[in-house]
This record gives structure tokens, C-alpha cells and sequence, in this order.
């Protein structure tokens, strides 16, 4: 006897192509223009504060930083398709998830200043998390227990390609199928882990279909495309009670893997030229311009309101005054005794003044 | 004013080099914008200004930074005149006041000592008590070095390993027999140990040599006449040095110190020979001005002297390019040679074979010659030695050329 074990199939889906198209038949039902345009204006912000970071690292204000530029669809179009009481796991890139999640703005310049203790708890995200794919078993734990205390919340976990190599990911995406956690995979396959391409990365044609050994459903995504990338996640987290979805988005890494990065030594510049012709943000754009709902001018005005914003929100974070205690009381969500007593004697014996700044 | 100070763009990066100005002293520059290019050994990253106003350059474009040297003033007129000259210019910082290093070995005896296990085993296996030994890392903390130049730079005391020769010598008492270097052989060693100190790569490729072999056949008569053994190596060394003028970093030498490349326009071809007492290289002098036939003489007459044992330095020195003829060995399909220091690159030439050549679609027999090119990476990259091997190719498989020569 001989018949087929296993059938699986990926599909790719693209709502809006590279010139503003759209293809009306996908469109999901609950966008509309408005909700599109308020998605333009997230990428436009979060395309700003990478390049304004970017300057600061230079200039030595802020610290090693990985640059999102290229990849605003994807965090846009999938932090906007999570629902409030939703929690997302980063990696160490998704920043655009951060600010679409409403992280204040300086608190970001203080996380690239080096204090971490700044993630508001109304956020419901994680805290950047940079030993690849290591969020994975982090996130499927924290589904688990979505489910165990009965709650109303999906996790949405990111991971690069890179990371889909990783152990950890096999791990974990195993667990979440076994136990049918809420769970949305969203991999932001950028074409590169530092210097290694996809093609390197693995022989599998997509990274999508490594949900199959899981037993998960999987789809794959323009990650260019902000309204596939939305509609692909909104799905997913609304069958999250039924199941994990893997949703791997195809985008690009424009800029340098992070600030201790040259590209121009490993990748050709030709590669990147097609891949700015298929830039997230440009088709939105032109999409919105012909509906006669943006404009250069509104684009001058919103890029001098946003620019403005980010240089009250660096003012802010330049001005704080760290408390050294934090690194006593920022470890677990109560201070334990072991730690309070070194804190005591750390305050006893002038430990930070001795030393310090 | 705000100054703009060489940081650690990187992970890690203490110097880079100020590569290129993207703006002249005293321009206006905006917030953000990129205003000079700095290279360090990991990337080329251009540094904003920190705000709008107008640029004092702090260092000049090839100097090099050290991290917290000031690049950049940015200000107002006013602002930038006050600037001292002296202060302009970048100068290291002292990455610590003396005054708190005393401080560090004063209290050295009384306080903990601070240093990683890894430090602490090193102290036992000298025999160095560590309260002895001032830290010179973060807080006073004794790191591995501090130790090492505590004990005099060597590490006395650990135990020595015997050496592999005496261990042979011992296992095999009678059995073994030491033989002293030739003075040739010694200069090979100093010259191949030289050469591992390259960073090399080898780019690799085939030759149709059909027409190469046809006239050298052809011309081997004529040749005759005037008393010379004509063989291939006349003709590669010709389109070798063809190839060496379209592409003159190869006929270079890389001067580390300075890092420079020093391109020479003169063309004294090498050639590995086979000598009684070891490998020499006799060199080919002017081969850019010499004939075929003029050449093949210098080959001959060369390896005779080095046959005889008459051949002097001066036949033996001064060659820009080196060819090693692996073919005339009599065996082997590709090797990866050693460069000649200190040159850049050294061309392999082998065995030419009958070979199944595919031409339009159709097998035919040909003579094939391997050829092998190993290159400095430091100056030249795997494209350009592409380059300079389609080059040879190109002369090598050209008939116009080689009837031209013959
Ligand atoms: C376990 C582990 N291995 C290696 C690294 C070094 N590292 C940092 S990011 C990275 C590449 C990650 O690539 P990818 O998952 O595609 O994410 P991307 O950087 O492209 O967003 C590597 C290898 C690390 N942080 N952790
Ligand atoms: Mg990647």
C-alpha cells in the first residue's frame, strides 16, 4: 500500500503591489483608507526615529543600535493588527512595534542611552531580547499561560530568519503545536542574519513551511506590503485560540545589520538598489495620493511635526538623572531580601558615589 | 558649541583613520547631517553634526583618531574663534589620571585583590604573590599582562615542555641523524616563513594552449639555427608581463608600515628553478624589452650557471613577478605556489595535457595548460586576480599575438 502521508501547501499573499495596486478581492474588510493612512504615518515616524537614533549612535549618544530601516511594513501592519490586551516578544529590531505600541518616545533615547529599566507595563511588550531566537520558548511559555489563567490574549513573538535556525525555534514552535498555544509566529525574514544570506540560511523554499513539522498552520507574506502583512496577522490572532499560525513576511534589511556593521563589504549594492524599488513605504504613498488623501505638503508638515517630536523626546532623555538602586530594585517585580540587604550596604558604604560618573 | 569627539562607533573600536571631509571648514551644517568620514578596521561610517551652526575642523583628513579625540567644533562664529589652536588638533586622551593610579597601589595592600581565576593560576604557576602586582584594569583589577610584566615579561617558573627534537632524539637514540640547512635552504625558510606572514588566496583557471603549442612547434627549428632550446615559458612570460601592464598592481610591493602599495614599472620577471642545493629564482631583467628568442637565451644561459653552480646574486635578485614552472617538473595538475617576497603574487604554470576542450557545442582534443595564480589580499582582490588571469588567458590563446612574438 502506498498513499500520502502529509499534504501542506504555503501561499504567498500580496494585497497592495509595489505601485499602490490593490487587489481588492483581499482586502480585509475591517481597513479602511483612514486606518491606512494613520498605518503611513506610523512607518514615516518610525523610519524617522531609526535615522535620528542612527545619528546619535555616531555621535556617541547612544549605544550599538540595529537599524529597522526597509522593514516598517512588516512591524507597522503587525503591531497594528494586535489588540490591546496582546503581548508581543521583540527581538532586538522591532522598534517601529514599540512605538505603534505606544512606548513614550524618550523612554526609547533612554533604552539606546543603556537604561533598560524604562518599559511601562501598559505597553504589554517584552523587553529587547538580543541572544537569537532565545524569545521563542519565552513567548510559547507565555501563550501557555494565557490559556492556563483563562485569559483573552495572543502572543505575538518576532524572530529573524537567522533565528529560524536556531534550536530554540524548533523548540518552541514543537511546544506551541503540542499544546495548541495562542501563539502568532511573525518572522521578519530580512534576507540577511548580519553577513549570511537567505540562501545560506536554509534549503527550505520558504521558512514558513517549518510550521508544518509542528503540526502549525503557515503563510507567507509581501513583508513590504503593510496591508498583507496586517491582514495575514489579524487572521492569526483571530484563530489564536484554535492555534499557533506561523507568518513569515518578506522584506528587506536596507541599512547596516547595527552600527558595528559595514554591508558594503559582503552584500553588492546592486541587490539593495532592487529592493529600494520595492520600498514599504513609497507604495503606500503613492496609494494614498491617488486618493487624494496625502499630499507632499502634508507629508513636509508631518515629517517637521514628527522631527520635532523626537527632538523634545532626545532633550528629555539626555536630561534624566539615572538612580543607581535600579540595579537592585529593575530585577524581579518585588525586591527579594538577598537583594534588598545589598542594597542597604551598597547605600551604606557610598558605592555608587565612589566610583561613579 | 558643541564638539563632535571620535566615540566608539563600533563594538569595541579605539582608532580609525578621518578619511574624507564632507564639508569645508567653517560651512554651515544642519543637525544630523553627515559632515566627515571616518574608517575604522571594521567600516566606513560617516559622523553627523550634533546640531546646526558652523564646522571648525579638529582633524585633519589621514589623521588618525583615538576614541574621545575631538573631531569637530560646531558653533557660532563667535563661539569657534575662541578655540585655541592647539586644542583643535586631536590629541590621545590619557585614559587615566595619574593621580588615581596612585591611589589604586597605594590601597593595593590593603584592599581585596580583584582579579579572574585565569589571572590567579598564572600568579600560582610563577610563583607571584598578586598583592604585589599593581592592576592596571577597571578599579584597580590585576589582569593577565599585569602579571606578565610583573614577572619580567617572561614567564618564568612554567614548566618547561621538552623540546619535540630532543623527545625524538631520545625515543630514537641511533635511529635519527641531523643534517644542517644548506645556506640556500636557510634562505628558503627565512624567505617561505617570510611569505606565510601574506594573507593570500589563490585564484585558479584553464588555458587552451593549442596555438601556443602549434607555434612553439613551429618556431623550435628557427631557433635551433641560433643555438636556443626554445620552450613555452618565453610566451608566458611575454603575456605575463602584457598582462602585468594592464594590471600594474601586480608588479607591486606592499609596504606594511606605511600601507602603501609600491607599483613598479620596471618588469623583471622571476623563475623558480630547481638547483642542486634547493630552489632559486633566476630573474628574466627588462622582460617588457627582450624578444622571444632573447629570453629563451637568458633561461638557458641561467639555468646553466645555476646547473654549474656559477650563478651570482645579482642573476638571483630584484625580480618584480615571479613564475614557477610546475610543468617542467614532469608531473601535477594545479598547485598553489608561494608568493615571493616581497612581491604580490606569483603565477603557476603546469603540465600541458591533451584534454577533451568543448568549443561550440562540439568535443574536441586540445592541449590544455592549469594555471594557478596566489595573490597578497592585502592588495589586490579575488576580481582584479580574475582580471589578470583572463589577461594571460587572453595573450596565451591569442595566435595574432603569439605569431607576432614568434
Ligand atoms: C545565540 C546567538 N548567536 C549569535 C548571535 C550574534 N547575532 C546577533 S544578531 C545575529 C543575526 C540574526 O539574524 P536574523 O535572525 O535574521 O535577524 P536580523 O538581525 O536579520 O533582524 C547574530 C548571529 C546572538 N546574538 N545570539
Ligand atoms: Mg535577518
Amino acid at each position: 500500500m502506498e498513499q500520502r502521508a502529509f499534504e501542506g501547501e504555503i501561499e504567498y499573499i500580496q494585497v497592495m503591489d509595489e505601485t499602490g495596486n490593490v487587489d481588492q478581492s483581499l482586502f480585509p474588510k475591517d481597513l479602511d483608507d483612514q486606518k491606512i493612512l494613520e498605518m503611513y504615518k506610523y512607518m514615516l515616524f518610525a523610519r524617522a526615529n531609526d535615522a535620528k537614533t542612527l545619528s546619535l549612535q555616531r555621535q556617541g549618544r547612544a549605544v550599538t543600535y540595529a537599524p529597522l530601516l526597509g522593514e516598517e511594513a512588516t512591524q507597522i501592519g503587525s503591531a497594528y493588527a494586535m489588540r490591546k490586551q496582546d503581548i508581543f516578544v521583540p527581538n532586538f529590531r522591532q522598534h517601529g512595534v514599540f512605538l505603534m505600541r505606544g512606548l513614550p518616545l524618550e523612554w526609547m533615547y533612554l533604552y539606546w542611552r543603556g537604561y533598560e529599566e524604562q518599559l511601562p507595563k501598559d505597553v504589554n511588550g517584552e523587553a529587547i531580547i538580543v541572544p537569537v531566537a532565545t524569545q521563542m520558548p519565552h513567548a510559547v511559555g507565555m501563550a501557555y499561560a494565557q490559556t492556563y489563567k483563562k485569559k483573552d490574549a495572543v502572543v505575538i513573538v518576532y524572530v529573524g530568519d537567522g533565528g529560524t535556525s536556531e534550536g530554540d525555534f524548533y523548540e518552541a514552535l514543537n511546544f506551541a503545536g503540542v499544546w495548541k498555544v495562542p501563539l502568532v509566529v511573525i518572522i521578519e525574514n530580512n534576507q540577511w542574519a548580519i553577513s549570511l544570506p537567505r540562501g545560506k540560511q536554509s534549503a527550505a523554499k520558504t521558512l514558513a513551511q517549518k510550521a508544518f513539522a509542528a503540526g502549525i498552520g503557515g503563510v507567507q507574506v509581501d513583508g513590504n506590503d503593510v496591508i498583507a502583512v496586517y491582514k495575514a496577522t489579524k487572521d492569526a490572532i483571530d484563530k489564536a485560540k484554535t492555534g499557533p499560525t506561523v507568518v513569515e513576511c518578506v522584506t528587506y534589511r536596507l541599512g547596516m545589520h547595527t552600527t558595528a556593521d559595514d554591508p558594503t563589504k559582503y552584500r553588492p549594492d546592486a541587490e539593495v538598489e532592487i529592493w529600494e524599488r520595492r520600498d514599504p513605504l513609497a507604495r503606500v504613498k503613492a496609494y494614498l495620493v491617488r486618493k487624494g488623501l496625502w499630499n507632499d505638503q502634508m507629508e513636509k508638515e508631518t515629517s517637521e511635526q514628527q522631527s520635532k517630536e523626537i527632538d523634545d523626546a532626545v532633550e528629555r532623555a539626555e536630561q534624566f538623572k539615572e538612580d543607581p538602586r535600579s540595579i537592585f530594585t529593575n530585577v524581579y517585580s518585588f525586591v527579594p531580601q538577598t537583594l534588598q540587604d545589598e542594597l542597604d550596604d551598597a547605600e551604606k558604604n557610598n558605592f555608587w558615589q565612589e566610583g561613579g560618573k | 558649541m558643541k564638539t563632535l569627539k571620535f566615540v566608539d562607533i563600533g563594538e569595541g573600536i579605539t582608532e580609525g583613520r578621518v578619511q574624507k571631509w564632507l564639508v569645508k571648514d567653517g560651512d554651515a551644517v544642519k543637525e544630523d547631517q553627515p559632515i566627515v568620514q571616518i574608517e575604522t578596521d571594521k567600516a566606513v561610517v560617516n559622523l553627523p553634526s550634533p546640531i546646526n551652526g558652523k564646522v571648525r575642523i579638529g582633524a585633519k583628513e589621514n589623521t588618525t583618531v583615538k576614541v574621545g579625540d575631538v573631531i569637530a567644533y560646531v558653533g557660532e562664529d563667535s563661539e569657534l574663534s575662541s578655540i585655541k589652536e592647539e586644542a583643535a588638533a586631536p590629541q590621545a586622551v590619557q585614559q587615566k589620571q595619574p593621580v588615581k593610579e596612585e591611589k589604586v597601589a597605594e590601597t593595593q595592600a590593603q584592599r581585596e585583590i580583584v582579579a579572574t581565576p585565569a589571572v590567579r593560576h598564572l600568579a600560582r604557576q610563577l610563583g607571584i604573590d598578586l598583592s604585589k602586582v599593581t592592576g592596571t584594569g577597571p578599579e584597580g583589577r590585576v589582569l593577565e599582562n599585569d602579571v606578565k610584566s610583573f614577572a619580567g615579561g617572561q614567564p618564568q617558573g612554567v614548566k618547561q615542555v621538552p623540546k619535540f627534537s630532543e623527545l625524538l632524539e631520545e625515543s630514537h637514540e641511533g635511529e635519527v641523524e641531523r643534517v644542517p640547512l644548506s645556506q640556500t635552504r636557510k634562505a628558503i625558510a627565512r624567505n617561505m616563513e617570510a611569505s606565510l606572514a601574506i594573507p593570500s588566496a589563490a585564484h585558479m583557471d584553464l588555458v587552451d594552449a593549442t596555438h601556443l603549442y602549434d607555434i612553439v612547434k613551429k618556431e623550435k627549428a628557427n631557433a635551433e639555427k641560433l643555438g636556443v632550446k626554445l620552450t613555452f615559458l618565453p610566451f608566458i612570460i611575454k603575456a605575463v608581463v602584457e598582462a602585468l601592464k594592464e594590471n600594474p598592481r601586480f608588479n607591486s610591493s606592499y609596504d606594511h608600515d606605511r600601507q602603501e602599495v609600491i607599483l613598479k614599472k620596471y618588469y623583471n620577471i622571476g623563475l623558480a628553478a630547481e638547483a642542486p642545493d634547493g630552489l632559486k629564482v633566476v630573474v628574466i631583467k627588462g622582460a617588457d624589452r627582450k624578444g622571444i628568442i632573447e629570453i629563451a637565451k637568458d633561461i638557458q644561459t641561467l639555468h646553466e650557471r645555476i646547473k654549474d653552480q656559477t650563478i651570482t646574486l645579482e642573476e638571483m635578485r630584484d625580480s618584480t613577478f615571479t613564475i614557477t614552472n610546475i610543468g617542467s617538473l614532469g608531473g601535477g595538475f594545479l598547485s598553489v605556489p608561494i608568493i615571493n617576497p616581497p612581491e604580490v603574487a606569483i603565477l603557476g604554470v603546469h603540465l600541458i595535457r591533451d584534454m577533451p576542450i568543448v568549443d561550440e557545442g562540439q568535443v574536441k582534443v586540445g592541449k590544455v595548460l592549469p594555471i594557478s595564480l596566489v595573490f597578497d589580499h592585502r592588495v589586490v582582490d579575488g576580481a582584479e586576480a580574475v582580471t589578470f588571469g583572463n589577461a594571460v588567458i587572453k595573450y596565451l590563446e591569442d595566435p595574432e599575438f603569439l605569431e607576432i612574438l614568434g
